[in-house]
C-alpha cells in the first residue's frame, strides 16, 4: 500500500471518531449508570478526548513525515491505531459496560493482566512490524505464502488479545502466543540474515529496550502515580505509554530508514566514481597511444586496413563521449562496442576470437560500458585468443518475466573459491547492474570449463534512481 | 547543385569529394577557410544549395555562421563536420535547415549520405554479384561485421525479392553444423547485418522471425538488371565465393539463351 497524504489523514479520522465515538458512549453510559471504577467519572471524557486528541496530533504529525522514510507506514499504522483502540475497549470503562450487560467479567482481575498481555501483545505486534520493515525492505521479494501468514498473524495478534480477556478462553490465548513468538522467531531470524548484521541487531536491541521501558513504566505508573496525572487511572497511562513508545520505534525507524538512504546514496556516488575511473583508465594514454599504434601499422598494411582500423579506434571514443553521461544505454550499443573492442584486439594482437552474438531479444538497456570488462576479463584471464576453437558468446533472451543476458567463453576458466581476477571488474559490473535496474549477476567458472555470467534483469521494473 | 565547405582543415573532404563526385557534372564544390565576409558574400552572389560546416575555427562559430546563413537563405541545408559532440539543444532551434552532424574523423559515406540528402535523392546501393560479392554504397565498399553476414545478405540478394527463411540459410551457410549451434550462428549473422545496415544506414531488409525479406527498392543490382532485361554483360560467375550460388547461375544461362 502506497501511503499517501489522503491515507493518512484518512486513517487518522477514522481513529479519532472511533476514539471520539467510544469516549462520548462511556461517559454518558456510566454517567447514566453509575459505574464505579478508577477514574473519575465525570471528567473521562475530557481525559479521554484530550489523550485521543494528543495522540492523534502524534500519528499524524509523524505520518506526515514517515512516507517519505518508512515504507508501508499508513497500513500499519492503522493496524498500530486499530489496536490502540482496542486497548481502549479492552479497558474497565468497556468491561463495566460488558458487565451491565450480563458478562460477569471481575474488573479488578484486569488491570495488571492488561497491562502485562498488553503490552506483550503489543510488544510482539510492535517487533513483527519491526521486522516485517526490513524483511520488505532488504528482500527482493516477499514469498506470498509468507504474507498470508503474516496476515494471519497479525489477526491472530488480536484473537489472542480479546482472548485473553476473557477467562474461558485461556486456551485459544495460549495457541496464539506460540504462533505469534514462532513467527516472531522466524522473522528475526529472516531480518538477521537477510539484513545487514548490525542494523537487524540493532533495530532488535532497540526495539527490546523500548518495550522493556514501557513494561517497567506501566508497572511503576500503575502503582504509583494512579492518581498525579490528571487523576486518570491506569487505562489512559497506558494509552499516554503506547503513543509514546510508538513514536519512539517510528523515530527509530526514520532515523535509521535515513541512514540508509544516505548509504544508497553514498553507494550510488561510489559507483559513479568507479564508472568514471573506468573511463579514465580506458582512455588512458597509454591505450590512446597504444590503439594508435594498431592504426599505423594497420595503414602500413594498405589503406582500406587503415582505414578500418581508424574507423574502430573512432567508433570507441566516440561512445566514451556520447554515453559518458549517461547510466544506462541500449543494449545494442553496448554490444557494437564489445564487437569493436575486440575488432581492434584482433588486428593489435592478431588473434582472432570469434564473438557470436546469440540475440534473441535486444530492446532494453543495460549499464554504460558494463559488458567491455567482462570482455577484458575474457581476453585477459581466459586465454581464449590461444585456444583452438575458442569463442566468446553473448546470449540475450527473455525467461520469467526477465531479460537474461549471458556472457560466457569456453576458455581456460578460474575457480571461484579462489580471489576471483580482477574482482573490482567483475564487482563493478555486479554493482551497477544491481544498483541501476535491480539485476542479480551470477559468475560460473570452473577450471579448464570456460566461465559465464548470467545477467537477469526485471522487466518494468521501477529503476532506482 | 552547388555546395560549400567551411573547415580549416580540409584536405582530405577534397579528396573524397574529388574522387567520388567528379563524374557529376552537375555538382560543385567549393572550399572555403575561416573567412566570414568571403562566405556571406559567395553566398550572396551565388545560389548555395548546401553548406558543410566544421564548428570550431580559430575566428568563426560554425554555429553562428550557420544562424547567419540560413536567416540569409531559408533554404540552404546545413551539415556540422566536427569532432565534438553537438547536443541536439544547439541543433534543434536551427532546424529543419540543420540536416545533421558528421563526426570527425570523416566518414565518406555519411558524408555522402548528406549529400544525397540534400540532393533530395534516395541513396542508392550498388550490388556486384557477378563475380565477387560486394555492395557500395556513395562510391565506398561497405564493409560487414563478419564474412558470414555478408554471406547472409548475399543469400537474400540472391533470392531477388523472396524471402530466406531461416532453414534455407542455415543449410546454405552452415551445412555441417548441427542444428542448435547452426541456429545460434544464424542469429550471430542476423545480429551483425542489421547492425551493419544500420550504421550505413540503409535498412533494407526486413527481420521477420526466422524469415528475411529484402525491399529491392534503391538497390542497384547487376542481377537484377540482367533479369529485367538489361543488357548487362555476365561475365561467367555468379557470386563465385559461395558454393550455393550454383543454381543462380543456371538461372541466369537461362535467361541469357532465352534472349539469344
Amino acid at each position: 500500500m502506497v501511503p499517501t497524504k489522503k491515507r493518512t489523514y484518512f486513517v487518522a479520522a477514522i481513529f479519532a471518531t472511533l476514539v471520539f465515538i467510544f469516549a462520548i458512549v462511556s461517559g454518558f453510559v456510566f454517567r447514566h449508570f453509575g459505574l464505579e471504577g478508577n477514574l473519575s467519572y465525570a471528567s473521562a471524557v475530557e481525559h479521554i478526548v484530550v489523550l485521543a486528541a494528543s495522540m492523534l496530533v502524534i500519528i499524524v504529525l509523524v505520518e506526515t513525515v514517515s512516507p517519505f522514510i518508512v515504507p508501508g507506514a499508513t497500513w500499519n499504522t492503522a493496524l498500530i491505531a486499530f489496536f490502540i483502540l482496542l486497548t481502549l475497549l479492552c479497558s474497565n470503562d468497556f468491561v463495566g459496560l460488558l458487565n451491565h450487560w450480563g458478562a460477569k467479567i471481575d474488573p479488578t482481575a484486569f488491570p495488571g493482566l492488561l497491562l502485562q498481555w498488553g503490552f506483550y501483545a503489543f510488544g510482539l505486534l510492535t517487533l513483527t512490524f519491526v521486522f516485517r520493515f526490513f524483511c520488505h525492505d532488504y528482500s527482493q521479494e516477499i514469498p506470498k505464502r509468507a504474507r498470508l501468514i503474516s496476515r494471519f498473524i497479525f489477526i491472530a495478534n488480536y484473537l489472542l488479545y480479546i482472548g485473553l480477556t476473557f477467562a474461558q478462553m485461556q486456551w485459544i490465548a495460549a495457541m496464539l502466543t506460540c504462533l505469534v513468538v514462532i513467527y516472531w522467531g522466524v522473522s528475526l531470524t529472516h531480518a538477521i540474515l537477510s539484513s545487514g548484521r548490525w542494523n537487524a541487531v540493532a533495530i532488535f536491541a532497540m526495539s527490546i529496550g523500548v518495550f522493556s521501558l514501557a513494561m517497567i513504566a506501566s508497572e511503576a505508573v500503575s502503582y504509583t502515580f494512579t492518581d498525579v496525572f490528571f487523576g486518570a487511572g491506569i487505562e489512559s497511562m497506558l494509552a499516554i505509554l503506547i503513543a509514546v513508545m510508538f513514536f519512539a520505534i517510528y523515530l527509530i525507524f526514520a532515523v535509521i530508514a535515513g541512514r540508509k538512504m544516505n548509504e544508497n546514496v553514498k553507494k550510488e556516488k561510489q559507483l559513479e566514481e568507479m564508472r568514471n575511473n573506468i573511463l579514465k583508465n580506458q582512455i588512458s594514454p597509454h591505450f590512446l597511444f597504444n590503439s594508435l599504434n594498431v592504426v599505423k601499422a594497420a595503414y602500413r598494411e594498405g589503406k582500406e586496413r587503415g582505414d578500418y582500423a581508424m574507423d574502430l579506434l573512432s567508433r570507441l571514443l566516440r561512445y566514451f563521449t556520447e554515453a559518458a553521461d549517461l547510466t544506462l544505454v541500449p543494449l545494442n550499443k553496448e554490444l557494437d562496442l564489445v564487437n569493436s573492442y575486440l575488432q581492434l584486439y584482433t588486428l593489435k594482437t592478431g588473434h582472432e576470437v570469434p564473438l557470436i552474438f546469440n540475440i534473441v531479444e535486444e530492446g532494453y538497456e543495460v549499464p554504460f560500458f558494463s559488458l567491455q570488462p567482462l570482455l577484458e576479463n575474457a581476453l585477459t584471464y581466459s586465454g581464449i585468443d590461444s585456444k583452438e576453437d575458442g569463442y566468446i558468446q553473448i546470449d540475450s533472451y527473455r525467461e520469467d518475466g526477465r531479460h537474461v543476458l549471458i556472457f560466457s567463453d569456453n576458455g581456460g576458466g578460474f575457480d571461484p573459491k579462489e580471489i576471483k581476477p580482477d574482482s573490482y571488474g567483475i564487482k563493478n559490473v555486479k554493482a551497477r547492474f544491481a544498483l541501476s535496474l535491480r539485476a542479480t549477476t551470477e559468475v560460473q567458472s570452473s577450471l579448464g570449463e570456460g566461465t559465464r555470467v548470467t545477467i537477469r534483469i526485471p522487466i518494468n521494473q521501477e529503476k532506482k534512481t | 547543385m552547388r555546395f560549400i565547405i567551411v573547415d580549416d582543415e580540409a584536405a582530405a573532404l577534397h579528396l573524397f569529394l574529388d574522387s567520388t563526385y567528379s563524374a557529376d557534372s552537375d555538382l560543385e564544390f567549393r572550399f572555403f577557410k575561416d573567412d566570414r565576409e568571403a562566405i556571406l558574400r559567395y553566398c550572396r552572389d551565388h545560389k548555395v544549395d548546401g553548406a558543410f560546416l566544421d564548428i570550431r575555427m580559430p575566428r568563426i562559430n560554425g554555429v553562428e555562421l550557420a544562424k547567419e546563413l540560413i536567416a540569409a537563405h531559408p533554404d540552404i541545408d546545413v551539415v556540422f563536420l566536427t569532432g565534438f559532440n553537438v547536443p541536439e539543444s544547439t541543433i534543434a532551434p536551427l532546424r529543419p535547415n540543420v540536416l545533421g552532424v558528421s563526426h570527425k574523423p570523416l566518414n565518406p559515406m555519411e558524408i555522402g549520405q548528406f549529400i544525397d540528402a540534400m540532393r533530395k535523392k534516395k541513396s542508392v546501393l550498388k550490388v556486384r554479384t557477378f563475380g565477387t560479392f560486394d555492395c557500395f554504397l556513395h562510391g565506398q565498399l561497405v564493409r560487414f561485421s563478419s564474412s558470414k553476414s555478408k554471406e547472409l545478405f548475399a543469400l537474400l540478394i540472391a533470392k531477388n525479392g523472396k524471402s530466406l527463411t531461416m532453414e534455407t540459410a542455415i543449410t546454405a551457410l552452415w551445412p555441417n553444423k548441427d542444428v542448435d549451434k547452426a541456429k545460434i550462428l544464424y542469429r550471430d549473422a542476423v545480429w551483425r547485418l542489421r547492425s551493419t545496415l544500420n550504421e550505413i544506414n540503409f535498412p533494407c531488409v526486413g527481420f521477420g522471425r526466422a524469415v528475411l525479406t529484402l525491399n529491392k527498392e534503391n538497390i542497384s543490382c547487376d542481377y537484377y538488371d540482367l533479369m529485367e532485361g538489361k543488357d548487362v554483360p555476365y561475365p561467367g560467375s555468379f557470386m563465385e565465393s559461395y558454393e550455393w550460388s550454383m543454381p543462380v547461375e543456371d538461372v541466369i544461362e537461362q535467361a541469357l539463351n532465352g534472349r539469344k
